[in-house]
This record gives structure tokens, C-alpha cells and sequence, in this order.
């Protein structure tokens, strides 16, 4: 094709520039094809207006038939920090700095007990005479060897009960003889405490750390089932014998052992009687979720097919989201027996704490409501 | 009073638009930005307002993901080239040309481009395709409507074109805007040559091209 202006001929391109265009847009041509059509729209502006009209065309056919996805949960996050734009910090971040203040605040206060400070403040403002709590007790603060400090609990007055077991016969009596002892037996058993809760943080982290390394031939996935809401599963009693009689584990073998059997069964060999089957005839779902591989898939039985015009629609909840997070919608004509599908989540690192299945009307907008929702999970128990 | 002959109706309705010629003129105003929202938003961001960016992420994010799961059929990577493309958006506001394209078909043009990147390099280091996520697929086009992201009017003008067309001729261009017929992977449709392809993909654009024309007539 000749330039109009320096007359060079592209041969790459076809006498209808709006081929060549579109041959370019969707990527279709070779390295060497495309740097030729490049040059070639420098010089052409008919070329170029082709071009223009094809980004426009495809952008709109995009637009229109993408469905829609609500991005992860700190995505915009992510890209302001990557532009330097000043996101605001987590929450984990302000615990953790929170926590590490409270205990150098806490330190500081020991120190100055120790040497002697706070007790002429207690003494010159008799701090505790008033204090309920204080009243009646005895308890003294010791410096152990290797500098570590024993708090040893008065033999007679009134205690609060402690909240945290970790911490039970470490809390001293609540007052000494003049409320001088107060402050710093507070002061040790918070300290303390903040150590006992900072342990047991970097123990849960640890634990879930192990659910996020992918480990070749192992996965901790994160199984539950999805019962239709308000059915016997959330009566607590009912609910109890059911997973005695059915466990999850059961659950699943049934809904895994029935699609082989759908799917390598013959009349001959009939598969065996489920008892999934045997126990009920509604609904029910198992996804499975594997948070180190960001992969799932969800396995449904006795799920009859969605009417028409509607579709199923699965949901997922996390903690950190205060509503369902569109996952997918179930390709039309699902089996009315049991079938498995596959499903991602988008990201690793997202733990969710529950599925929801609705069933909504193909060509309108959807939001899980009770009366929508067919199936969720785990079930809850009432309280 | 001219007479019309008794067949004209009858042969204009089975007439194939394919044998139309082609429309030169432009589909004006698809992908337009008509109360010139999104080009304050990108001037903003060239002006280094953060919140401009955050405003036209709540806008686009949800479709540019959209799109670019079904072009890359992997959604962690398309949060990725989402990423990627609003960081390029905002480096490139300075030197956006609201009289070169439209906002959106700017920044569409950029998602494209991302996209083909990772494809490109996916197909460098030999990595065995990403299965397509099976429960992640159409939606109706009434989800998609969002009137912040284009015009009602140019959702209904392409839904009404895009309909239009012979099954084989949608899955087709739908194929095509979606990067399934990159120039390594056409090879690999052993049911159609990419000749057949590319005429295939001529008539369907031609008809949506014709389509749209008469709509705004």
C-alpha cells in the first residue's frame, strides 16, 4: 500500500486500511508486520482515522460484553503505594505499632517504679484510698535473677477475676499497704499481658502462615458445606446429629465418589448408595478452596436446574469484607445430580469465611438477599 | 407516484448486509465523553491529584478487570495488568489528547497493550496457558451497562449490532477484541485457518460497521 506523502509502499498491508487496522488491533499481526503498519499510520491519515475507529469499536464491544469484576480488596491500595500517593495504613500495621507503644509506654512506667519515682507520686497523692479494687489486698514485686520479675500474690483479699487464662495465678492482690504496690503490679500485669497476646499473635500468624506456602502434592484447603438457609441444619440439635451421622468428610467422599460414578459409571456397576443421598434430597454444595493456589472448586448435589431465565451465582464472604464478593455465575444447564465446578477468587492470601449460592434472574443485577439465596455456608448456629 | 415492484420488499429483507458496501464514515461518538467527566479527571491526575485516580478507578477498575480476565483468562493476572494499566494511565495524563481519542478508548487502548505484553510474554517463557475459569464467563449485557464507563446509548448502539450478527461471526469478533487471535495463537485453532478467520472477522465488522452507521441515521 503507497504512502501519500513519501509514496512508500507498505506491503503488509491490505488495500482496506480498516482491515489493516483491525488486523493490528486484535494483535493479529507479526513484530515485523506491525512495525511496518506503525510507520505506515505516521505518514497516513487515513490509515490512522481506521485505526481510531477500530479502538473505538473494540472498545465498546469490551465494554459491553465483559461482565463486570469488583476488583480484590487492596488493589487501589497497592497502586497508590506503587505511586507513591500516601495510602492509608492497614489496621494490622496500627495494631502492631499500637502494641509495641503501649509496651514502651509500659516499660517506661516499670523503669520509673523501679527507681523509685512513682512510689513518692503514690505517696504524695495517696493514689489507691479510693480505688475499690485495691481495697483489702496485699502483693509484692520482686526483681528474679536474670532480670526477670516475679509478681507474688498477696494471701488474703479480694481479686479480679483474670480474663486470660494464659496469665491465671500470675495476678497479684489488688492493693498494697498504701496503694504504692498498685501501679506497679498493674503495670507488671499488663506488661505481661501484651507479652502472653504478642506470643499468641505470632503463633496464629505462624499457623496461618502454613496455609499460605504451597507445598508440592499438599494443599490445607478450606472446606465447608452450603446448606439452604433456614433448613434443620441451623437447629442446633439436628445439626449436631447430622454431621454425627454425616460429617463433612463423608460429605464430600459421597459427592466426589457420585460424580465418578456419573461420569465412569455403568448399568452393570451400579455406583454405591450414597449417603448423602440417603440422608436428604435438598441441595447442598461443598466448595473446596485451596488459599496457597488461589484455586476451588465447588462440588454441588441435588442442585436442580435454575429456572428459566435465572441463573446460580456464587458469592464469597471474607472478614474484611462487609458484603459478598462476586465470585461467578454457574454455567447454564448444570446437572441436576452432582457436578464440580472450577473457581478462582482472584488472589492468594484471602481466607474466606463463607459461600453463598443465589438464584437470580439472567439479565438483571443481583444482590444476596434472603430471598435469593439458595444454599450458604457453613452453616450458624443459633445463639 | 413511482411503482414499486412486488418483490422489493420481499428480496430488500433477504438481502445480506455483507453485500453493502462499506461505510466509510466514522461511527461518530462511540466511546465519546460527552460531559467531559473522565478528561477532568485525567487533567486532575496530571496535576498529581490522587483522589482523581482513585475517583477513575472506582470507575473503570470493575471493567478493565472485567475485560482483561477474559483476555489473559487468568483473574490474578488480570488484577495485575489492571494494576499496570493505571499506573501508566496516571504517568501518562500529562500527555493525554482529548482530540486524539475518546478517555475511555485511551485508556482501553493502554489495557490492550498490557495485555498483549503478558501474552507476549507468556508465550516467551513457554508457560503452558491458563485454563480459563469455567464459572467466570459472559454476563448479560445489562450487567454491564454502567453509564460512568460509556454511554447508555453507545451500550444499546453495540448490543443492537453485536446482535445483529451470525453466532460464528459474534464468537468471532468477541474473540478477536479479546486477544484469542493473537497472531501465535491463531495457529493454534486447528478447526479454523486464520484466513478464515480474518474473513470471517471482515463481514462481522463490516456488519456491526454498517449497523452502526444506520443507527445513528
Amino acid at each position: 500500500m503507497p504512502c501519500e506523502k513519501c509514496a512508500t509502499t507498505y506491503p503488509a498491508m491490505n488495500s482496506d486500511p480498516f482491515d489493516s487496522a483491525a488486523w493490528r488491533t486484535f494483535n493479529m499481526l507479526d513484530s515485523d508486520e506491525a512495525a511496518v503498519f506503525d510507520e505506515a499510520m505516521r505518514h497516513d491519515p487515513v490509515l490512522r482515522n481506521a485505526c481510531l475507529e477500530m479502538d473505538r469499536l473494540s472498545a465498546a464491544i469490551a465494554a459491553a460484553t465483559a461482565a463486570p469484576l469488583t476488583p480484590q480488596t487492596g488493589q487501589l491500595e497497592r497502586l497508590q503505594s506503587r505511586l507513591g500517593l500516601g495510602p492509608p495504613k492497614s489496621a494490622p500495621f496500627w495494631v502492631a505499632v499500637s502494641g509495641w507503644a503501649a509496651a514502651a509506654v509500659l516499660a517506661v512506667l516499670l523503669v520509673l517504679h523501679l527507681t523509685g519515682i512513682i512510689d513518692q507520686w503514690g505517696a504524695s497523692s495517696g493514689a489507691g484510698a479510693g480505688n475499690p479494687l485495691t481495697q483489702g489486698s496485699d502483693a509484692t514485686v520482686s526483681r528474679g535473677l536474670g532480670g526477670s520479675i516475679h509478681i507474688t500474690p498477696a494471701s488474703s483479699g479480694k481479686t479480679r477475676p483474670n480474663r486470660n487464662p494464659a496469665l491465671a495465678g500470675t495476678r497479684p492482690t489488688d492493693k498494697g499497704p498504701d496503694g504504692k504496690t498498685t501501679a506497679k503490679v498493674e503495670t507488671k500485669r499488663l506488661n505481661q499481658e501484651i507479652e502472653v497476646l504478642r506470643d499468641n499473635l505470632e503463633k496464629f500468624q505462624t499457623r496461618d502462615q502454613a496455609l499460605f506456602e504451597v507445598v508440592p502434592g499438599m494443599a490445607l484447603p478450606i472446606v465447608m458445606t452450603m446448606n439452604p438457609p433456614g433448613t434443620a441444619a441451623e437447629d442446633p440439635a439436628v445439626f449436631a446429629r447430622n454431621d454425627e451421622r454425616s460429617p463433612l468428610t463423608t460429605l464430600l467422599g459421597d459427592a466426589l465418589a457420585t460424580l465418578t460414578s456419573t461420569s465412569g459409571g455403568s448399568a452393570d456397576n451400579p455406583p454405591p448408595p450414597s449417603a448423602t443421598a440417603a440422608l436428604s434430597d435438598h441441595p447442598t454444595a461443598i466448595p473446596i478452596y485451596d488459599a496457597a493456589r488461589d484455586q476451588g472448586a465447588l462440588v454441588v448435589s441435588n442442585l436442580p436446574p435454575a429456572d428459566d431465565g435465572e441463573v446460580y451465582n456464587l458469592w464469597v464472604t471474607t472478614h474484611n469484607s462487609g458484603h459478598p464478593i462476586y465470585v461467578g455465575t454457574l454455567p447454564e444447564g448444570s446437572a441436576s445430580g452432582a457436578d464440580s465446578f472450577d473457581f478462582t477468587l482472584g488472589s492468594t492470601m484471602v481466607l474466606p469465611s463463607g459461600f453463598l449460592l443465589t438464584m437470580d434472574p439472567e439479565d438483571a443485577p443481583a444482590t444476596p438477599t434472603a430471598a435469593n439465596t439458595i444454599l450458604q455456608g457453613p452453616p450458624t448456629l443459633p445463639r | 407516484m413511482i411503482a414499486v415492484p412486488d418483490d422489493f420488499y420481499a428480496n430488500a429483507l433477504v438481502m445480506d448486509e455483507t453485500e453493502l458496501s462499506p461505510i466509510h464514515i466514522l461511527p461518530s461518538g462511540l466511546g465519546e465523553d460527552p460531559s467531559n467527566e473522565h478528561v477532568k479527571l485525567i487533567r486532575r491526575m496530571a496535576n498529581n491529584e490522587g483522589a482523581a485516580l482513585t475517583e477513575l478507578y472506582g470507575m473503570w477498575g470493575p471493567v478493565f478487570l472485567g475485560v482483561a480476565t477474559r483476555m489473559l483468562g487468568d483473574r490474578r493476572e488480570a488484577e495485575d495488568g489492571v494494576l499496570e494499566t493505571f499506573v501508566r494511565l496516571w504517568r501518562r495524563a500529562a500527555d493525554y489528547d482529548p482530540h486524539q481519542s475518546p478517555p475511555f478508548v485511551w485508556a482501553f487502548a493502554v489495557l490492550r497493550g498490557c495485555c498483549i505484553e503478558r501474552l507476549r510474554s507468556r508465550q516467551r517463557s513457554r508457560k503452558s496457558p491458563p485454563r480459563n475459569v469455567p464459572i467466570l464467563s459472559h454476563a448479560p449485557v445489562e450487567k454491564c451497562e454502567n453509564a460512568r464507563v460509556m454511554r447508555l446509548d453507545d451500550f444499546r448502539r453495540v448490543k443492537a449490532a453485536m446482535d445483529h450478527l451470525a453466532p460464528n461471526e459474534r464468537n468471532c469478533l468477541e474473540s478477536a477484541v479479546f486477544l484469542s487471535y493473537t497472531q501465535t495463537e491463531a495457529a493454534e485453532h486447528p478447526e479454523t485457518s486464520l484466513g478464515t478467520v480474518k474473513n470471517r472477522l471482515r463481514h462481522a465488522l463490516r456488519k456491526v460497521r454498517n449497523h452502526l452507521s444506520r443507527y445513528e441515521l
